[in-house]
């Protein structure tokens, strides 16, 4: 009989505890920000830092953090590896829940909106204001991703772009410059053709059925993906998409795939299906981020592939910038207001420009600030692999957008889903790509409304 | 019971014995119970509850992160389940449960009819015709998808070889969702031919041997005593292997995630896409309530539809 009564016991706890977790938020409101605790603290604060790296820059993490806990006595950071970029923003919203939640926790970009409309963040541009952080030394174009309506919400820390890599090789051989691969569309096709003619490759280029891809195409257009500035004047209510510069990407793609010139891998779930092709002969270019650029080298210039010599250069396009691409890390304002402060003591010193130089080098994301390109270590780096400066280069020249600044808008996986089915329906059923594109913008914005209908009031 | 015989006399007695029956009946019950106690509680905390909330939950429309949510009745069921979306995703997992349940089981028949002989070194191919039962899915998955890569795939280097065009398995609506039950295929293998081997173990030798004194040939003993006396186990592995097609998921996460053209969407990824991805948890609950209900009917049907068929022994 006890054991029963425990057993039932235990289930009503357990029933009963379910739903009756959140509440109120233990830290200060938004426009607060109270600081100087960390230093009246009587021991070290300890911090739970939620992050989504892995492989080598997992590695490279969490040797930093180490060097951050044996470099002073004030704050602890525990860091917890909480799965890929996408999982890891799944486990933190349903970590809402229960409450176990993380001081920090790092969000890959596309999830910033919906992470903010849960309402567990602080703001970051109240502290930053409150103690007077001086940003003047990092990249506008960084800045300006993950700021909505001219106030950031989290901060940056790892950042990439979408770049050409192409194999210079192969260029060689169809007779074209390996110092001048395509910039616009227009050169992508007829570079391919050369290479298909001269026989080098079945293919030129390799596409995948991912959104990512496109969004920065349009971005190259000067064209928003949602309206309302790309959802950064205010909430987007509908996909913007469906335009001039989204049909001239449509139609482009269909072109080039139904002659062969491009070839479509799918969904490249490997991660490496736009790649290997280059390395099997089959293709010459192929667009992916410059973060995979430590794989893509590692890979196939392992010595595997003998014709193989990896050229990189800015993404082919519309000539006006791609979208920064990453994640930041948002600080949860259920955490005590120490806590809060020591999260953003320990975010202070990755912004360093000695630790931005030592995360560039150990991981392939940018560094984040003008001034880490100073440091001599990466100087060096960059004087040996001249190909780690191109995402460099490319996200602090161009004059900042609402279109390169990249879309903010909750329902994003939803019209990342959309824009991918409109792209199979065109590529694999033979859709007409306005049709395809229509529909696409169509289903991408009743996402957008049922998501903003769903938004507690 | 014996103590009350031994009271006396039988009239007075009467009364009492019912009553005592009675309390012992009450006790034999509480027994029972408090036995039971641990599973109950099991049950209802990870089964029985969590089933319960679901169906709650799919009255539900929830905010975007699962928070909270607003009463919306049968409107959100009527909705979902009378969706395209949702019927395609129905047709999807009907084709996938018919691409790798036959298949699965006169596969896995075959091997265990193959592996049933006394020969020297059989032990060695019965451990590699059940070795893909200890092999996870998330493993299966990711050596499926190299095998099946379209630029360095072995399957498609021995297309080019032999002069047929390479084909993208998974990027190609018209394959994707064979390659997928093939991995299926080759994942369940191991568990249907440890399940039928098991079972064509208990068939008594003294049948197959009368029946061969009565002239019966090698097929014709197959069909004739082997077979039904396997009907148990063959209909124990069509119902596993059903319920299992209904419920995958790792590799079609691994291998497509429900693309392309959603023509490996099955009920169980689109419930987590719709769950986990967006967040709409009263849409998948909907959909969970859905697929209960599905494998609930099909269970049932297989067995009184196959029941009747059955031989089991007397």
């Amino acid at each position: 009989m006890r054991a029963m009564r425990a057993a039932m016991a235990m289930a009503i706890v357990l029933v009963a505890a379910a739903p009756a977790c959140g509440g109120d938020s233990g830290g200060p409101a938004l426009g607060e920000c109270p600081t100087g605790l960390v230093e009246k603290a009587s021991g070290p604060v300890a911090i739970d830092f939620w992050f989504a790296e892995q492989a080598a820059n997992q590695d490279t993490l969490l040797r930093m953090v180490d060097e951050f806990n044996a470099s002073q006595r004030q704050v602890r950071v525990n860091p917890v590896f909480q799965g890929s970029y996408d999982e890891s923003t799944a486990k933190y919203l349903a970590a809402l829940r229960s409450g176990a939640l993380p001081d920090i926790v790092q969000v890959v970009d596309f999830e910033t909106q919906r992470v903010i409309d849960s309402r567990s963040v602080a703001r970051a541009q109240d502290c930053i204001d409150a103690e007077r952080t001086d940003l003047s030394d990092f990249l506008p174009r960084v800045l300006a991703y993950w700021s909505i309506g001219g106030d950031l919400w989290s901060y940056p820390f790892t950042a990439a772009a979408d770049v050409l890599y192409y194999n210079a090789r192969a260029f060689e051989k169809a007779g074209l410059d390996p110092q001048d691969p395509p910039a616009s569309l227009e050169e992508v096709r007829r570079q391919s053709q050369q290479l298909v003619d001269s026989g080098v490759a079945r293919h030129g280029i390799s596409v995948e059925m991912h959104a990512w891809s496109f969004e920065n195409w349009l971005s190259t257009y000067g064209q928003t993906l949602v309206n309302n500035g790309n959802g950064r004047d205010g909430r987007a209510t509908e996909a913007a998409f469906d335009s001039d510069a989204g049909r001239e990407i449509f139609a482009w793609l269909d072109s080039m795939v139904d002659s062969g010139l491009a070839v479509n891998v799918g969904r490249n779930l490997s991660g490496a299906d736009t790649l290997l092709p280059i390395g099997s002969g089959d293709v010459a270019m192929t667009h992916g981020s410059s973060a995979a650029m430590r794989s893509v080298f590692g890979v196939l210039e392992s010595g595997e592939f003998p014709d193989v010599k990896v050229g990189v250069a800015p993404m082919a396009g519309g000539g006006k910038g791609v979208v920064v691409g990453g994640a930041s890390l948002f600080i949860v304002n259920k955490s005590s207001p120490v806590e809060q402060e020591a999260a953003r003591i320990f975010v202070r010193w990755l912004h360093e420009p000695a630790q931005q130089a030592a995360w560039h080098i150990g991981t392939g994301y940018i560094p984040l600030r003008k001034s880490a390109a100073d440091q001599p270590a990466l100087a060096e780096f960059w004087g040996a692999n001249p190909q780690f400066r191109v995402a460099y280069d490319v996200l602090s020249g161009a004059e900042v957008t609402p279109a390169n600044s990249g879309a903010v808008v909750g329902a994003f996986s939803e019209v990342r889903r959309a824009v991918v089915e409109a792209m199979e329906q065109m590529l694999l059923q033979g859709a007409a790509p306005d049709s395809a594109l229509s529909a696409g913008a169509r289903n991408a914005t009743n996402a957008i409304k049922s998501y903003n209908d769903r938004l507690p009031k | 019971m014996r103590d009350a015989g031994l009271i006396g006399e039988a009239s007075a007695t009467s009364s009492l014995r019912v009553r005592t029956r009675r309390n012992a009946r009450l006790r034999e019950a509480l027994f029972a119970l408090v036995l039971l106690a641990p599973s109950i509680a099991l049950f209802s905390t990870f089964a029985f509850y969590p089933l319960i909330k679901t169906f709650y939950l799919g009255f539900f429309r929830s905010d975007p992160f699962g928070l909270s949510a607003s009463y919306v009745g049968f409107d959100q069921y009527i909705d979902v389940l009378g969706s395209d979306r949702f019927h395609r995703s129905l047709f999807t997992t009907g084709l996938f449960a018919l691409f790798t349940v036959p298949t699965g089981l006169v596969l896995g028949l075959g091997l265990a009819l193959l592996a049933h002989q006394k020969l020297r070194g059989m032990i060695i191919y019965r451990t590699i015709f059940s070795s893909t039962v200890a092999t996870s899915v998330a493993v299966a998955s990711v050596m499926w998808l190299t095998l099946l890569n379209p630029s360095i795939g072995i399957i498609n280097y021995g297309l080019k070889e032999t002069g047929f065009e390479p084909i993208n398995w998974l990027g190609d609506p018209e394959w994707a969702l064979p390659a997928v039950s093939l991995t299926t295929i080759w994942l369940n293998l191991g568990f249907t031919f440890i399940v039928i081997l098991a079972g064509l173990q208990t068939i008594p030798e003294e049948l197959h041997e009368s029946a061969k004194v009565d002239g019966a040939g090698a097929v014709s003993r197959l069909f004739n005593v082997t077979l039904p006396m396997l009907s148990p186990t063959l209909l124990f592995s069509v119902v596993v292997l059903t319920i299992n097609a209904f419920q995958s998921f790792g590799q079609i996460d691994l291998l497509t995630q429900g693309g392309p053209l959603d023509r490996t969407n099955v009920i169980v990824y689109s419930i987590y896409t719709e769950g986990f991805r967006n967040f709409n948890e009263g849409v998948a609950a909907a959909q969970g309530v859905a697929l209960f209900f599905i494998v609930l009917t099909l269970t049932l049907i297989q067995f009184r539809f196959l029941e009747r068929r059955g031989f089991y022994g007397n």
